[in-house]
This record gives structure tokens, C-alpha cells and sequence, in this order.
């Protein structure tokens, strides 16, 4: 098809192209530029070159802010995709009480996350809380989970596992009801069990869906901001600073504008070589479907 | 000899009320090819998946090769099956579905290789080997399907509707190589169809269902000539045949505007006459009509007459001269004629 008028497509895009531009790109340069600035919101902004980059990079900051990042995106990612399959397989069954298992594990996601993070806050406290309790009844020390930097990060993993667990569980629902009858029968008949099914069945016909989670789950994941926010404050001892947290750090605590924006510049970096890889796999899969 | 697949009375209901299955006993020979056929949702599916081990009966029990196999599960009993829709596993080579069921038998990969060669050529599929599903066509698919099955030489075979996706030029041909292919192996069959040249074609013995009852079961040729009921005589025959409702008077049955000689014995009062249409004559005598509805087919014509308020179908050799509208003279052949009761079952009586 060929547009009439060389404009058309552009009008076309328009709208999309105008929102793109207002929130995204233009923001985006903003930071860029702004980055090499060193400004403290009250006294004139001050051109320091690439010293906010610097700063950053000293003492291997960044690198652990990233890092961070990653082991807690990586947590969440596979524990919210192990544990969401899990339960889809077990509650993908007729019934009232599955029913109402599927429509409980998928309220958790509904909650806002400002709310899991007050709630688990509550139930990880080293005294009343029901999950420190019981943990202290296993012989672990008093202190919350939260306050010991070796499991504060685990712990908000986990938070963020229980909360996206509901959604990863009903995409792979609609993955496996997707999956004809037939298949499974037709290798129960030749001479495959539960669990050769389940192998060379069930698991590559759930491989977009799970690419499909693994990619919004990440997504989110990178985002984390609320449960550090209101859990830790990226403490204990720096443990739990992740980069969207790190970045409002800079400007709320620090007033440092300029190092706020080269920490947002790094990060968009990040998000766009993830999502290049993430295009490739999608294409060398899509490759290989045909 | 053993029957090589056994149903006695085996009885299944999904939902209160109409049983799938309604009391079925059927006794299928080692190497015999026996075809189910019967309206939609009479349980021929049903019946299958009950052999292969997907359902279990509510009553009634199972055997194959002598073996009670309540509690067996699928994959524990000696049955391929071919799907209506194929059920080609999508991500998998045309050669890895073949060698599947090998390879979930732990045969070695050396063996293995061989089998699917030899499975392939047999289905002239080598060429195809590294396609997925997805890049076959409908007639290859079948194949593979086909191939999936005959790689492991079951005890036995289970045909749901194979070739009911193809076109049908693929399907006739389909059908010839199929037939064959099974009797090489010496393979027992079921073979589910809708299609009553199928059945006819590939059948050593014809087994005919209704709301999930068998109502008769026999070589193709009695289930045609000498069917048990005027539904099963209607089911199989293309064009359908005639029934003629009619009544016994003195020394004749009147049907119509035809009269037959009555036969020796007890008749009921009310009786359907079935007259396969190739026992209806057009021509100098008989009763008068006019033609509504010609079929020309080549080797053969269908024509449909009008005799006072009833349609009569016919088939005439060649390129029959009949035309729209003609006035003919109809006459059946009484000899060929069937007498089937009009009342109850509707069971054959002469
Ligand atoms: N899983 C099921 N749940 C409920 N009812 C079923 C199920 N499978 C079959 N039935 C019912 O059982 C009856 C027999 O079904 P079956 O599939 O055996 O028919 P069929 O003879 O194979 O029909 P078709 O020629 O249309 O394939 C139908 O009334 C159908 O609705
Ligand atoms: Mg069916």
C-alpha cells in the first residue's frame, strides 16, 4: 500500500509520535543535558563536564547500585516465574475451590504496591511480626529481616515476588488452556507420562508466555521503587539501593540534580541495551517458529 | 481365536441423562479393520477414547488381547491413535514426531533412526522429515500422523475421522494407500468415519451407532443388502434409500402407489418398504410421476421423481436423458425390496 500524500503517514503518527516526544525523549535530553550540570535546585546550575559521572563511578558506587539491581530483578524475575507456574499447574482445575484459589493468588497483584510494602513491613517485623516471628521461633536472631544486610534485599525480592506471582500465575493460565487436549493425549498415547508431558508438551507451548512474562516482570522489576522507599530507604548499609531508588536519593536527600540525571542517563543506557537483547531473542525465536 | 480388541457393555455418561455410551459390545478379530460409523454425536469418538485409555467407562469393561484394562492407563496399553485434527506437537520436526513415541520407549537412537526411516519411506515422507507441522500441507500432516503411529507396530490402531480435513481427490487416494498400509501390517483397527464410501471401501466388517447404542454390526456387504434396521439401511447408500411407508392388505403390501407380493409369516400392521435407488426403474410401466431433481455425475445420474405426494429417488446409467420436470413411469424391483417394521426400532422383518 502506498499513502496518497507523503504527510499521510506522518499524520498518522502524530498523536503517538507528540506523546513519545513530550514524556520520553524530551525528558530524556533534559537528564542528558542536565548531567552536566552540577546544580542543587536553589543556586544557579554550574558546568562540570562529565564530574558527575566521575563521582558516580568513585568507590565502585554505581557498579553496586547496578548490581543491586540486578540480583533483585534476577530474584524476582525467576521467583515470580518459578512460583507463578507452580500454582497455575496446581490450580488449573475444575472446581469452586480452585476458583477461589486462582481469584485469591491474583488479589495480591491488585494490591497497590505501596500497601504490600506496609503489609509485609508488619509481618516481617522481628517481634510482632508473623513471618519474623516464625522465623524466630526457627532459631533466627531477633532483628527483622530488613535490618540485616545480607537478607534485606532477598526480603524485598520476595515481597515483590508475592505481589507479581498472581499476575505471572494467570498469564500462564491462559497459556495452558491454550494448549489443545489433544497434544497431551496424543502423547499420553504415545507412551509419554506426567511428567515427559509436561517436558515435551506443555513446556514449549508455554515458551511465549513465558518469554511474554519474564519480559513484563523485568520490566517492573527494574522499577522497584515504592517497597525500597518504604521497607528500607535502601539501607541497611546502602544493601538495598536500587537504581530508580538511588535516582530520587540524589535529588530529594542529596540535591544533586546533576548526578541525579547522569544516574537516569546510565540507566536509560541499561534499559536499552536489555531491551536490544530482548528484540534479538524475540527475533531469533521468531525465526525459528517459522 | 481371542478377540483382539473387546467392549462388553461398557457404558459411559458425561452428563445425567443421555449416555455417550450406551451398553456397547463389540469384539474386533486380530488383524481386522472394522469402521464406525454413525451420526454426529453418537459416540463414535467416545467409543475410541474409551479403547485408548483417555476415558474410562462408567460400566462395562475393556480387554485388549485378552487383557482387562480398567486402570491402565494410555500410555501402558499397545494403542496408536490418529486424531481427527492430527495432534502434530508444533514445535517439533516432522522426524522428532515420528520418533517420539520410540524415543518415550526407551528404544536406543540407532533403532530408533532406522524405524523413522523406514516409517518414511512406507509414507513416502523422507523429503518432509525436517518440516515443522506449520510448513506441511494438509495430505503430509496426515502422513506424519500416520508415521507417529505406525512407527511403534501397536497391537492397535485407532482412526478418528483421518482424512475428514482433506479435499477429495487427497482423500480417495489417501484412502487406498491407508487400507492397504494397515493390512500390510497385519495391524487391528478401529476406524471412525462419517463418510459412507469409507466405510464401505476400507471395512472387513462395518459397525453402525446410534445415540450411543451399535445397532448392527457385519461385513459391508449384509450391513448393505440385509440391513437390521431402516435407519442403518438409510445411513449407508448413497443416494439414501427410499422408505416407503405401507400397510399389509390381504395378499399384497401397498406402499404407495406400489404393490408388492407379501411374503410368508407374521408381518406387523404398518411397514416402511426400503428400495435402494438403484432398484427403482424409470421407464414404460409403473406408477406415473414427474422429475424434480436431476444429479448428473458422469459415470451415473440421480434423479429425484415425484410419485403423487412422495419423492422417490433414483440412479440411472451414463448421462441419463431425464430432465427437469419430465413425466416418467416408476416401478421398483420387489424382489430387493426390505420390509422394515414402522413402529419401535424400526427393525427389518423380511
Ligand atoms: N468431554 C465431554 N464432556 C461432555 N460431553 C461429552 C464429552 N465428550 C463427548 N461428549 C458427548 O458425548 C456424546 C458423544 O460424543 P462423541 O464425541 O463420541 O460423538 P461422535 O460420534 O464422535 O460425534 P462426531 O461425529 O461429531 O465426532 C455427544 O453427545 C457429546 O456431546
Ligand atoms: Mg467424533
Amino acid at each position: 500500500m502506498t499513502p496518497r500524500a507523503r504527510w499521510h503517514p506522518w499524520a498518522m503518527l502524530a498523536p503517538t509520535l507528540a506523546l513519545l516526544v513530550t514524556f520520553f525523549v524530551l525528558p530524556i535530553g533534559v537528564a542528558a543535558y542536565q548531567s552536566f550540570f552540577s546544580w542543587d535546585l536553589l543556586t544557579p546550575p554550574r558546568f562540570v563536564g562529565a564530574a558527575n559521572y566521575r563521582a558516580l563511578a568513585a568507590h565502585g558506587h554505581l557498579f553496586h547500585i547496578a548490581l543491586h539491581t540486578a540480583v533483585y530483578s534476577g530474584l524476582v524475575v525467576t521467583g515470580t516465574m518459578s512460583a507463578g507456574l507452580a500454582l497455575a499447574l496446581l490450580v488449573d482445575r475444575p472446581g469452586r475451590v480452585f476458583a477461589l484459589a486462582r481469584t485469591s493468588i491474583f488479589s495480591a497483584y491488585v494490591v497497590s504496591w505501596v500497601a504490600v510494602a506496609l503489609l509485609w513491613m508488619w509481618m516481617l517485623d522481628g517481634n510482632g511480626g508473623i513471618v519474623g516471628g516464625a522465623l524466630r521461633a526457627l532459631g533466627a536472631p531477633p532483628t527483622s529481616l530488613l535490618g540485616d544486610p545480607r537478607w534485606a534485599l532477598p526480603a524485598l525480592a520476595a515481597v515483590g515476588v508475592w505481589k507479581l506471582t498472581g499476575y505471572a500465575m494467570v498469564v500462564f493460565l491462559a497459556g495452558l488452556r491454550s494448549l489443545p487436549r489433544a497434544l497431551l493425549e496424543a502423547a499420553a498415547l504415545d507412551g509419554a507420562g506426567p511428567w515427559a508431558r509436561f517436558r515435551h508438551v506443555t513446556m514449549p507451548h508455554l515458551g511465549p508466555t513465558a518469554a511474554f512474562v519474564a519480559t513484563t516482570t523485568l520490566v517492573t522489576s527494574f522499577q522497584a521503587f515504592d517497597v525500597v522507599r518504604i521497607m528500607t530507604q535502601g539501607g541497611p548499609a546502602r544493601a538495598t539501593e536500587l537504581f530508580v531508588y538511588a535516582i530520587y536519593e540524589q535529588i530529594f536527600l542529596n540535591l544533586s540534580v546533576g548526578k541525579a540525571s547522569a544516574l537516569a542517563v546510565v540507566f536509560f543506557l541499561l534499559l536499552l541495551a536489555l531491551a536490544g537483547l530482548q528484540l534479538r531473542v524475540w527475533r531469533a525465536r521468531a525465526g525459528e517458529a517459522r | 481365536m481371542a478377540a483382539e480388541v473387546e467392549l462388553d457393555g461398557v457404558t459411559k455418561r458425561f452428563a445425567p441423562g443421555q449416555a455417550a455410551l450406551d451398553g456397547v459390545t463389540l469384539q474386533v478379530e486380530r488383524g481386522e479393520l472394522v469402521v464406525v460409523v454413525g451420526p454426529s454425536g453418537c459416540g463414535k469418538s467416545t467409543a475410541l477414547r474409551v479403547v485408548a485409555g483417555l476415558e474410562e467407562p462408567d460400566s462395562g469393561a475393556v480387554a485388549i488381547a485378552g487383557r482387562a484394562m480398567r486402570g491402565v492407563p494410555p500410555q501402558d496399553r499397545d494403542v496408536a491413535m490418529v486424531f481427527q485434527g492430527y495432534a502434530l506437537y508444533p514445535q517439533m520436526t516432522a522426524r522428532q514426531i515420528i520418533e517420539f513415541p520410540l524415543k518415550m520407549r526407551g528404544v536406543p537412537r540407532g533403532e530408533r533412526e532406522r524405524a523413522v526411516e523406514e516409517a518414511a519411506a512406507t509414507l513416502r515422507l523422507e523429503r518432509l522429515l525436517d518440516r515443522r507441522p506449520g510448513e506441511l500441507s494438509g495430505g503430509e500432516r496426515q502422513r506424519v500422523a500416520m508415521g507417529r503411529a505406525i512407527v511403534r507396530k501397536p497391537r492397535v490402531f485407532l482412526f478418528d475421522e483421518p482424512l475428514s480435513n482433506l479435499d477429495a481427490s487427497l482423500r480417495s487416494d489417501i484412502r487406498l494407500e491407508l487400507g492397504e498400509l494397515v493390512r500390510r501390517l497385519g495391524a487391528t483397527a478401529l476406524y471412525v468415519t462419517h463418510d459412507h464410501v469409507e466405510a464401505m471401501t476400507l471395512a472387513d466388517r462395518i459397525a453402525v451407532m446410534r445415540a450411543g447404542r451399535l445397532l448392527q454390526l457385519g461385513t459391508p456387504r449384509e450391513i448393505y443388502e440385509r440391513p437390521a434396521t431402516s435407519f442403518v439401511g438409510a445411513f449407508l447408500g448413497s443416494p439414501r434409500m427410499n422408505l416407503i411407508a405401507a400397510r399389509v392388505t390381504g395378499d399384497a403390501i401397498v406402499a404407495g402407489p406400489f404393490r408388492l407380493p407379501r411374503p410368508v409369516g407374521k408381518l406387523p400392521e404398518r411397514l416402511d418398504v426400503g428400495v435402494r435407488p438403484e432398484d427403482v426403474h424409470l421407464g414404460g410401466s409403473g406408477a406415473p410421476g414427474y422429475v424434480v431433481a436431476v444429479e448428473p455425475l458422469g459415470a451415473e445420474t440421480h434423479v429425484v421423481v415425484r410419485v403423487g405426494d412422495r419423492d422417490v429417488r433414483a440412479r440411472a446409467r451414463g448421462f441419463d436423458a431425464h430432465r427437469r420436470g419430465d413425466e416418467v413411469k416408476v416401478a421398483i424391483d420387489a424382489s430387493r425390496a426390505l420390509l422394515f417394521d414402522a413402529e419401535g426400532a424400526g427393525e427389518r422383518v423380511s
